[in-house]
C-alpha cells in the first residue's frame, strides 16, 4: 500500500470506522512507515480533542417553544397558489368531493344545453323576403331594426300571414 | 440499518427511494403525506431532524439564539421547498445543506465579530468531580473551541459534519458542493492544524497526556463492529 492510499484510509479510520480488511492493510502499512505512523498519531489526537467537547444541548423547554413558534410562522407563510392548489386537490376527501362536484356540474350543463337545443327559437323570425336580411346578428347590432320587425309582424306582417277574410272557393 | 431502510419499499412511491443517496423510505412517506396536505407529516419531519440541525448550527455559530433562529429558518425554507423536492438527495443532506448555508451567511454578515461565542459555549460544560479536573477540562474545552473557531468557516463546517454528525465524506461533499477528494484533503489539513495549534497553546506534553486520557477519539485500530 502506498502512503497516499494509507492516509486516505487513515482519515476514514480516525473519523469513522474501517472494515476489517482495510484496517488490516492500513495497520500493515503503518507498521513499516514511520511517517504515516506519526501522521496517524497526530490525526488521532486531533479527533480525540474535538470529541472531548460536550454535545450542545438546547435549554430545557426550548423545543416546545420552538414548535409553537415554528407553527406560528408557518401559518403566516404565503404558499404559492400552485402549491396550495396542488395540495388542496391532493387530499383524497377533497379530490373525491371535487370529482363529484365537477361531475354534477357537467351533468347540469349538458341537460341545460340539450333542452335549449330542442326548444323552439324564441326570437320572432321576419317573414318572406325580409328574413334573408334580418339575421340574428343584424338584429343584435341594430336594436331599432329588431323593434321595427316586431312591430311589422304585429301589424302588416300579421295581415300577410293571416288574411282578413276567406275568399269563396268559386271565386275567379 | 440505514441501508436497509433506504432499500425498503415505502409508502412514498412517488419519490425515488431505495437508492444509495436518495430518500429513506420513511422520509419519502412523510414527504408524500405532506404533499397530500397532511401538516402532521411535516411536524414529524421537524421532530426527526430538529436536534441534528440545531446541534450543527450550534457547533458552527456558537450562540443558542442564533442556532435557534437558524433551525427555525431551515424548516421554514424546507416547508416552502418541500413540494418541489425531487427526492434525489437524502432529506438529511438537503437540510444540512440549508443549515450550513445559513450559518455561512451569518458568518458573512458578522465577519468582523467573533463567530463563535466562546463564553456562552463554555458555560454549558458539565461539572467535573474534582476542582482541578474541572479546571483542566475547562481549559481544554476552551482551547479546542478556540482552535475550531479559528478554522475557516467552510473547513469548520466539514469538520463538524464529519466528526460530530458522523456523515460520510460523499455526503459532506454534496452538502458543501465540492468533490469528495476536496473534503478529505480539507479534513486532513484541518485536523493537523487543530492538533498543532492545541499543542502550541496547551503544550505538547499536556496534549499528549490529555488525549491519552480522553479515550474518545477513534483509533486506527477501530473496526466495524
Amino acid at each position: 500500500m502506498k502512503c497516499r492510499r494509507a492516509r486516505e484510509l487513515l482519515l476514514e479510520g480516525v473519523t469513522g470506522r474501517l472494515d476489517p480488511d482495510r484496517r488490516r492493510a492500513l495497520l500493515a502499512h503503518l507498521a513499516g512507515c514511520a511517517r504515516c505512523r506519526a501522521e496517524a498519531a497526530e490525526l488521532e489526537a486531533g479527533v480525540a480533542l474535538l470529541r472531548a467537547l460536550p454535545e450542545p444541548v438546547a435549554p430545557e423547554g426550548f423545543w416546545g417553544d420552538f414548535m409553537v413558534g415554528l407553527e406560528g410562522r408557518l401559518r403566516a407563510e404565503p404558499l404559492p397558489l400552485g402549491v396550495r392548489l396542488r395540495r388542496w386537490f391532493a387530499r383524497p376527501p377533497r379530490a373525491l368531493g371535487t370529482a363529484a362536484a365537477t361531475a354534477a356540474l357537467v351533468a347540469v350543463l349538458t341537460l341545460a344545453l340539450g333542452q335549449q337545443r330542442s326548444a323552439p327559437p324564441e326570437t320572432t323570425a321576419p317573414p318572406g323576403w325580409l328574413a334573408a336580411y334580418v339575421t340574428p346578428e343584424v338584429r343584435g347590432v341594430l336594436p331599432a331594426l329588431s323593434h321595427a320587425v316586431e312591430l311589422w309582424q304585429a301589424g302588416m306582417g300579421a295581415l300577410e300571414q293571416e288574411p282578413l277574410f276567406d275568399l269563396p272557393p268559386d271565386a275567379p | 440499518m440505514e441501508e436497509q431502510e433506504r432499500s425498503a419499499a415505502g409508502p412514498g412511491a412517488g419519490l425515488p427511494s431505495g437508492r444509495g443517496e436518495g430518500l429513506t423510505a420513511e422520509d419519502a412517506g412523510l414527504v408524500e403525506a405532506f404533499r397530500r396536505g397532511e401538516e402532521s407529516a411535516f411536524a414529524a419531519l421537524v421532530i426527526k431532524y430538529r436536534e441534528a440541525v440545531y446541534r450543527t448550527a450550534r457547533r458552527l455559530v456558537g450562540s443558542h439564539e442564533d442556532s435557534a433562529d437558524i433551525t427555525q429558518e431551515v424548516f421554514i425554507r424546507a416547508y416552502r421547498a418541500l413540494p418541489r423536492f425531487d427526492g434525489r438527495a437524502h432529506l438529511r443532506t438537503w437540510l444540512y445543506r440549508i443549515t450550513v448555508n445559513l450559518c455561512l451567511d451569518l458568518h458573512q454578515q458578522r465577519r468582523r465579530q467573533s463567530w463563535v461565542d466562546l463564553d456562552e459555549v463554555t458555560a454549558e460544560a458539565p461539572p467535573e468531580d474534582a476542582p482541578e479536573a474541572r479546571a483542566e477540562a475547562r481549559t481544554l474545552r476552551q482551547a479546542v473551541r478556540a482552535a475550531v473557531a479559528a478554522l475557516p468557516p467552510r473547513q469548520r463546517a466539514m469538520v463538524v459534519l464529519r466528526v460530530y454528525q458522523d456523515l460520510p465524506y460523499a455526503e459532506i461533499a454534496r452538502i458543501m458542493g465540492c468533490a469528495e477528494g476536496t473534503v478529505k484533503a480539507t479534513m486532513f489539513a484541518a485536523l493537523r492544524k487543530l492538533r498543532r495549534q492545541l499543542g502550541a497553546v496547551l503544550g505538547e506534553e499536556t496534549v499528549a497526556t490529555l488525549t491519552a486520557g480522553l479515550g474518545s477519539g477513534a483509533r486506527v485500530g477501530d473496526e466495524v463492529p
